[in-house]
């Protein structure tokens, strides 16, 4: 092989056509959350009496600064756009390039399809190289969607070059940290678990940075230079210089160890196992909790800490809300504000919690189509048990999921003295968990009946996401509201209390199941 | 589809890629549905009568994949606690035997290994029934001979065995009888003596007297004639009345070779279009 990128353009070919439905909703996903966040602003904030209080207000406050970054330009669409979104838009094409990266490199090499295309004529670094380009082009086009959005929406077309360019440099430089993290991992889940976690480390570092004295912390952080460029304010394109030049030394990294290590072999060597398993390894439920509890722990303890962090500024956001314009305009005054601000923490958590849950049913259908399925069903195991033993940790395993991050929420707030209890967040989180269960328990059904359509659990519980954060902001109609059932659940703690939707959620949910056990045992089994 | 494995046998099931074994297999054991037709295993519905049936027979399917978090012996321990329990000592034996580290992880293992897992696990239960689907095709050759001497011992110890395979000389030497599948319909079955009967014996010998009519002859096919030396395939049927006839022409030296299975194989599918 005297081409070291042989193949490469044949490489990027295919890598998009597999991506190509996969990649176009992530990129309209992301471009959606700042179009729409600046499309809502004029209704929010009608007034320039209203968008002055607001800059007042939210400037000086450590715990928006700790959320989302220090506010700036307030007073104007774009700067408020920028200032809501850029971090979490960061995030997420950050973890759409890792996804990307690792799928078509590490998790690749794996399953041996490397090997098949290595023995024809492909150069030794032309998988890295097409799966960073694949990323990139999924990064550049997000860029530009978002800018041409923003632009589309009547925003300063400076400011929305700016904001595009930032968020596919965030991208860009996640590609890199996933390239050398593939290289470091052996496996495909290792490289995603490393790379996510350099994902959260820049995050806490930026927003210790900017809710600390230490305000230089924050330009450690790959996530604090997007913020910095200060789209639509001061526009600091040399930030974007930073991203670029860390990408770049990323890349080289990547690339001098791909020349320094075997085919099929990280640096981190594959670890051992024992020869033989301990008395709980034995039957579905054994084997189910093998395979659920890491993801189940890492989702228990990130979801706490969150709701820790948000928790710890409830008191300081709710005064924020309670005294301005806005908060006295939606809300009428009389209300506890830190009871309403963790209601909505808890509603996102029942979000969160049921993705997991989508994830932890769906470890289901790949045992089914990776074929672990057709071992484990050759033995006297039932159908009914082995679905309930997946089932058993999507359901109870959500519910954790949101109880544990609703009370971490309430802690923090309680410790800061804010006046809530702990009983009361955790009744909140509990009155989501219907709502949780009808989603889990439509996606089982989905498994069970027509299981080449399970994965369509992403796109029910993106629809609910959508709805319930965007649809009151863009004055959507009752009835699109409704299609949500995180609507229907009581907002807790401060909301009043109705047990009606929650009976019909779990019945609802209970009679889901039955059809979803029904269906699969009646069916035949795919791979 | 006709197949019929009786009890105690080792039944090769034999045919080309996509021939429908692995269906069959499926269908046995219960995964798939049945359009149509009957199926009965040891006696039961393989549908109706799952979990009774799945006690008595442990499975190999054609490509095996474990859990990427659980060592090789993990899963063995696992598959065989399903199956309602095993021997330690056994799992050691074969352990031993087929050369595999259990303390690798699933994801680790290449296709062999992962192969030598689920072989350890079935061949370490206590089942009647062993249901091996191309169990070999990742096997080396040493491998190979062990797992051929661990049916061999299966066999002894009363167990019927249906074997998938493509590999030829491991039918041959292992099975009993063997059915040839093609386009999901069984063509050909029956022991591998009676195989041999609806086909043909290579014959070279050497005669004193070449006879002037042998492309005549009915029953023979394809003579080759060199010298004093001739080369023909005969049918099964005339092979003594075609021996007496060369007998008369004086052999000088003769070699004949039963047809394998090698040949049954290909002549069955020489016609099939590509």
């Amino acid at each position: 092989m005297t081409e070291p990128l042989a193949g490469f353009w044949i490489l990027v070919r295919h890598a998009l056509r597999l991506d190509r439905v996969r990649l176009t909703v992530w990129v309209l996903g992301i471009a959606f959350i700042p179009v729409v966040t600046y499309a809502t602003y004029t209704s929010l904030y009608p007034t320039l009496a209203d968008r002055i209080s607001l800059g007042v207000t939210l400037q000086s406050n450590p715990s928006f600064s700790l959320l989302l970054g220090p506010a700036r330009n307030l007073g104007d669409a774009g700067g408020y756009t920028a200032w809501r979104t850029i971090g979490i838009c960061a995030i997420f094409v950050g973890v759409m390039s890792i996804l990307t990266v690792v799928r078509h490199t590490r998790t690749d090499e794996e399953t041996g399809r490397t090997e098949l295309l290595a023995a024809g004529c492909v150069g030794r670094f032309a998988f890295l190289a097409a799966g960073l380009a694949t990323a990139m082009i999924a990064c550049v086009t997000t860029g530009l969607a978002i800018a041409v959005g923003l632009v589309a929406s009547g925003a300063y077309p400076v400011g929305a070059v700016a904001y595009g360019l930032a968020a596919m440099l965030a991208g860009a430089v996640f590609a890199g940290v996933a390239a050398v993290a593939v290289q470091v991992g052996s496996f495909g889940r290792t490289a995603i678990s490393l790379s996510v976690a350099v994902i959260a480390i820049a995050y806490l570092l930026r927003a210790w940075g900017d809710a600390s004295a230490f305000h230089w912390i924050a330009w450690v952080s790959p996530l604090g230079w997007t913020e910095k460029i200060s789209a639509f304010g001061e526009n600091r394109w040399w930030t974007l210089g930073l991203s670029l030049a860390l990408t770049i030394v990323l890349i080289g990294v990547a690339v001098a160890l791909v020349a320094h290590r075997d085919f099929g072999r990280g640096l981190i060597a594959a670890h051992h196992g024992p020869a033989d398993a301990r008395p709980a390894l034995s039957g579905a439920f054994g084997l189910a909790w093998r395979l659920h509890r890491a993801r189940l722990a890492g989702w228990a303890i990130g979801l706490a800490a969150y709701g820790a962090l948000v928790g710890s500024v409830a008191q300081s956001i709710a005064s924020v809300i309670a005294h301005s314009n806005l908060g006295q305009r939606f809300l009428g005054s009389g209300h506890n504000f830190v009871d309403l601000y963790l209601a909505e923490i808890i509603n996102l958590m029942g979000i969160v919690a049921t993705v997991y849950g989508i994830q932890a049913l769906l470890t289901a259908r790949a045992e089914e189509v990776e074929g672990r399925v057709e071992l484990l069903l050759s033995t006297p195991l039932t159908r009914g048990r082995w679905l309930a033993s997946h089932l058993l940790f999507a359901l109870a395993g959500s519910a954790i999921v949101v109880i544990v991050g609703g009370v971490g929420a309430g802690v923090t707030a309680n410790l800061d003295g804010a006046p809530t209890s702990i009983g009361a967040v955790f009744w909140g989180s509990v009155a989501q968990i219907p709502a949780i269960w009808f989603i889990l328990a439509l996606t089982a059904a989905l498994f069970g009946i027509m299981p080449r359509l399970s994965v369509l659990g992403w796109s029910i519980i993106a629809a609910t996401f959508v709805i319930g954060f965007f649809g009151p902001l863009l004055k959507l109609p009752r009835l699109a509201l409704d299609l949500s059932v995180f609507t229907h659940v009581p907002h807790l703690p401060g909301g009043s209390v109705d047990a009606t939707p929650l009976v019909v959620l779990g019945l609802l949910a209970a009679a889901l199941l039955i059809v979803a056990m029904v269906g699969f045992r009646r069916r035949s089994i795919t791979s | 589809m006709d197949l019929e494995v009786a009890t105690g046998e080792v039944h090769g099931f034999v045919g080309p890629n996509g021939s429908g074994k692995s269906t069959t297999i499926r269908i046995l054991l219960g995964l798939l549905h049945a359009d149509a037709g009957e199926v009965v295993l040891l006696g039961g519905d393989p549908w109706r009568d799952t979990v009774a049936l799945h006690r008595r027979l442990a499975y190999v399917p054609g490509e095996v994949t474990l859990w990427p978090q659980l060592s090789g012996g993990e899963a063995i321990d696992l598959l065989g606690r399903l199956r309602g329990g095993f021997d330690p000592a056994r799992k050691a034996e074969l352990l031993a035997r087929f050369e595999l580290d259990p303390t690798k992880t699933g994801r680790s293992y290449s296709k062999g290994n992962r192969q030598k897992v689920a072989l350890v696990a079935a061949l370490a239960s206590d089942v009647e029934l062993l249901i091996l689907d191309e169990p070999t095709s990742g096997l080396d050759p040493l491998m190979e001979s062990v797992f051929q001497r661990c049916i061999e011992e299966a066999k002894a110890a009363g167990r019927t065995v249906l074997l998938s395979s493509h590999i030829l000389s491991e039918v041959e030497a292992l099975c009993d009888r063997v059915s040839i599948l093609r386009q999901g319909r069984v063509v050909q079955r029956g022991t591998l003596d009676e195989l041999r009967r609806v086909t043909r014996t290579t014959v070279v010998a050497t005669l004193e007297r070449m006879p002037d009519d042998l492309a005549g002859w009915p029953g023979v096919h394809g003579p080759l004639i060199h010298g004093s030396r001739v080369r023909c395939d005969v049918e099964t049927p005339v092979l003594t009345e075609f021996m007496t006839h060369l007998t008369a022409c004086g052999i000088v030296s003769l070699v004949t070779q039963p047809p394998t299975l090698e040949d049954l194989f290909l002549r069955e599918y020489a016609d099939e279009p590509s």
